[in-house]
């Protein structure tokens, strides 16, 4: 996704000016001359001052507002990309309740298929990788990964 | 001497020696397959080394990342793609000699001249960073301020593009620096209530996310379209090779010097050293016109260049704690974490782990000459690793890298938000690596400017009180007045040629 020139700048001047108006509220300084508020106040200031001489250069030039990239147009492109991000933000969102070792299955499973392996593959691939990281971080460098649904079955079987 | 055999033996100890092994063919491996980069291999490289002793860590970073920059040039070599972007200078020349049927002598003038060019990078470093050091022990807050201004103005005006789209990187980066603890009061900036905040955003969260997780989002749309040639049966690499390199000797000199100098200039990297060599090489040379036909003059010296410069960039690293290029940037997240503050001081109480870093430097770029060769053989099966199998668990090591540093999800969504951030960045033509320097380098750089104004009680003009301060600020400023000036004159120009 590419925008131009004169959007771009607006939405940095945009960020900036939220920035700016952040810092103002932190505390003034006490005994000092400057304040944890100075450096963020000062840089947000030349970003949105940055983001001025962009968009006025930009205005100078004819550029579509927004330019999408080849692989938008193209179904299974678009959905490679996509589930990129969206596989990041299931593991957050899963981890927790569901545990490390079934997130990562469902992880690597469904986005090796939308990349186009083969199911059993795929299943292959899910159950090595997880298997490995899950041996080289949790019992080799003690990592606490969550354990999620498989906890009842950790914890109680060896006491039971 | 007592310090050199205590370094000896740090390094010859069967961990670390297997460390550097692994972490060799972990870069060879990353290097060649094409989208994978020499700053990925190190950013997936870091939340290992976070279990791992110093020397160990330190040496699989070095070992990985000169590794990759070799291995990039098999798949430009053979494929006309380039493995990392430190290749992509001279992918045309190799891949000219290549179609030409010397394949073997191209990338075994890359195989040499990388490590070679490793070898000169070292030694300058071994020569240089500590006399370095010794003179800048005697800098205040106020050098140091004016040094990381510098670095930081280097990185954003002259090492890119476009010097508008740079400061506007930077200034994200050093934006994301101020996030937490305020050094002063303590106050938590852009925290959000949150406690890990807080502590700032995470250095190693945030490059795992801004080169790899970047990295896999710009590759995914080609998974399944890429099409490549069939790689030939690779012969004997070292034949002919004594003859052009005789032949080419000013041109592998040329590239050290060139590598190692823009190594060390803060936010220009090996890919930059490359490019700059191939443009000396073609300018300096006798016979221009037959640059593009396969000619090995060029190759000769960028493939020199590039892993000069891998070495040349630890020099700022070491002695100012200001990185050279974005791997070094990475390596200063790693000291930090493992309680070594980079600086002149790290010379003094840590004499011992430097001298063993710079022995892992001679050991890693000799062990190219047969690792490398070994992958060239290999480069068959290496360079067709299928990406739509690797990308799914490249993420899951992203994650679990990310999590592990503080064994909380935090890491996890700082890595998500900055990938898709630097993501964004790169479609816009916005550079990432002035964005890095400035995370890493935020901190420094207003504790400096505070702790400078608290003794000058708040008068900016005692920024300049110490001469060598007041010389490094007139550099700084001249950097950024100096471009205006240009456009100024140039816009003036032609007003006045027609008047």
């Amino acid at each position: 996704m590419r925008l131009s020139d004169t959007l771009l700048g607006v939405v940095i001047i945009l960020f900036a000016g939220v920035v700016y108006f952040a810092s103002s509220t932190f505390p003034a300084p006490v005994l000092q001359d400057f304040g944890p508020g100075f450096f963020p106040q000062l840089l947000s200031g030349l970003l949105a001052a940055a983001g001025l001489v962009m968009t006025i250069g930009g205005l100078r030039r004819q550029m579509p507002a927004v330019a999408l990239a080849d692989w938008w147009q193209d179904r299974r492109r678009r959905r490679n990309v996509l589930i990129v991000p969206v596989a990041g933000v299931f593991y957050v969102v899963a981890s927790p309740w569901l545990g490390f070792v079934p997130s990562a299955l469902l992880l690597v499973f469904t986005m090796s298929v939308v990349f186009g392996v083969s199911v059993a593959r795929a299943a292959l691939l899910a159950i090595a990788s997880a298997a490995i990281m899950h041996l080289a971080f949790v019992e080799f460098l003690a990592v606490p990964l969550p354990w999620g649904l498989l906890e009842p079955l950790v914890f109680s079987g060896g006491a039971g | 001497m007592e310090v050199l055999s205590n370094a000896f033996s740090l390094v010859m100890a069967p961990e670390v020696l297997g460390v550097i092994v692994a972490a060799a063919l972990f870069g060879l491996l990353v290097g060649a397959i094409p989208g994978l980069t020499a700053t990925m291999a190190t950013a997936l490289l870091v939340p290992v080394t976070f279990f791992m002793e110093p020397v160990p860590a330190i040496g699989a970073i070095v070992t990985a990342s000169a590794m990759a920059i070799f291995a990039g040039d098999i798949p430009a070599t053979l494929l006309r793609i380039p493995g990392t972007p430190s290749s992509a200078a001279y992918t045309d020349e190799a891949y000219a000699m290549a179609r030409s049927g010397r394949a073997e002598l191209a990338l075994g003038i890359a195989l040499v001249c990388s490590a070679l060019g490793g070898l000169f990078g070292t030694i300058v470093l071994v020569l240089v960073a500590p006399t370095l050091a010794e003179f800048a022990l005697n800098f205040t807050s106020l050098e140091y301020f004016w040094l990381a201004c510098l670095g930081l103005s280097c990185a954003a005006l002259v090492t890119t593009g476009s010097p508008l789209r740079g400061v506007i990187s930077l200034l994200v980066g050093l934006l994301l620096a101020t996030v937490g603890e305020d050094i002063m009061s303590g106050y938590p900036r852009f925290a959000f209530g949150n406690s890990e905040l807080a502590g700032g955003v995470g250095l190693i969260p945030a490059m795992i996310g801004m080169f790899a997780i970047s990295e896999l989002i710009r590759t995914a749309a080609s998974i399944g379209y890429e099409e490549h040639g069939r790689i030939e049966r690779i012969g004997g690499v070292f034949k002919g090779l004594g003859t052009v390199l005789k032949r080419y000797w000013r041109n592998m000199f040329r590239g050290w010097a060139t590598g190692t100098l823009i190594g060390a200039l803060p936010g220009a990297g090996a890919g930059m050293a490359a490019w700059v060599s191939m443009a000396f090489a073609r300018k300096f040379s006798r016979e221009p016109e037959k640059f593009g036909t396969g000619h090995a003059e060029g190759l000769v010296e960028a493939t020199s260049a590039n892993n000069a410069g891998l070495s040349g960039a630890w020099v700022p690293a070491l002695v100012f704690g200001i990185p050279g290029d974005t791997i070094t940037a990475i390596v200063i997240g790693v000291l930090y974490m493992k309680g070594m503050t980079p600086g002149p001081t790290i010379f003094l109480h840590a004499a011992e782990l430097l001298y063993a870093l710079f022995i892992i430097f001679f050991i890693a770029n000799l062990a190219m000459l047969v690792l490398g060769w070994g992958a060239i053989r290999a480069a068959r099966h290496i360079v067709e690793v299928p990406r739509e199998m690797l990308s799914p668990v490249i993420l899951l090591f992203c994650i679990v890298g990310a999590f592990a540093i503080n064994a909380s999800l935090m890491g996890v969504m700082v890595m998500l938000v900055l990938g898709l951030v630097a993501w964004l960045m790169e479609e816009n033509d916005i550079p990432v690596a002035p964005a890095i320097l400035g995370l890493v380098l935020g901190r420094m750089l207003e504790e400096n400017f505070l702790v400078s104004m608290l003794k000058a009680r708040g008068d900016l003009s005692g920024l300049f009180d110490r001469p060598l301060a007041a010389l490094l600020g007139t550099l700084t400023l001249a950097l950024w007045i100096m471009p205006l000036l240009v456009r100024g004159w140039r816009m003036y120009r032609p007003h006045h040629a027609r008047g």
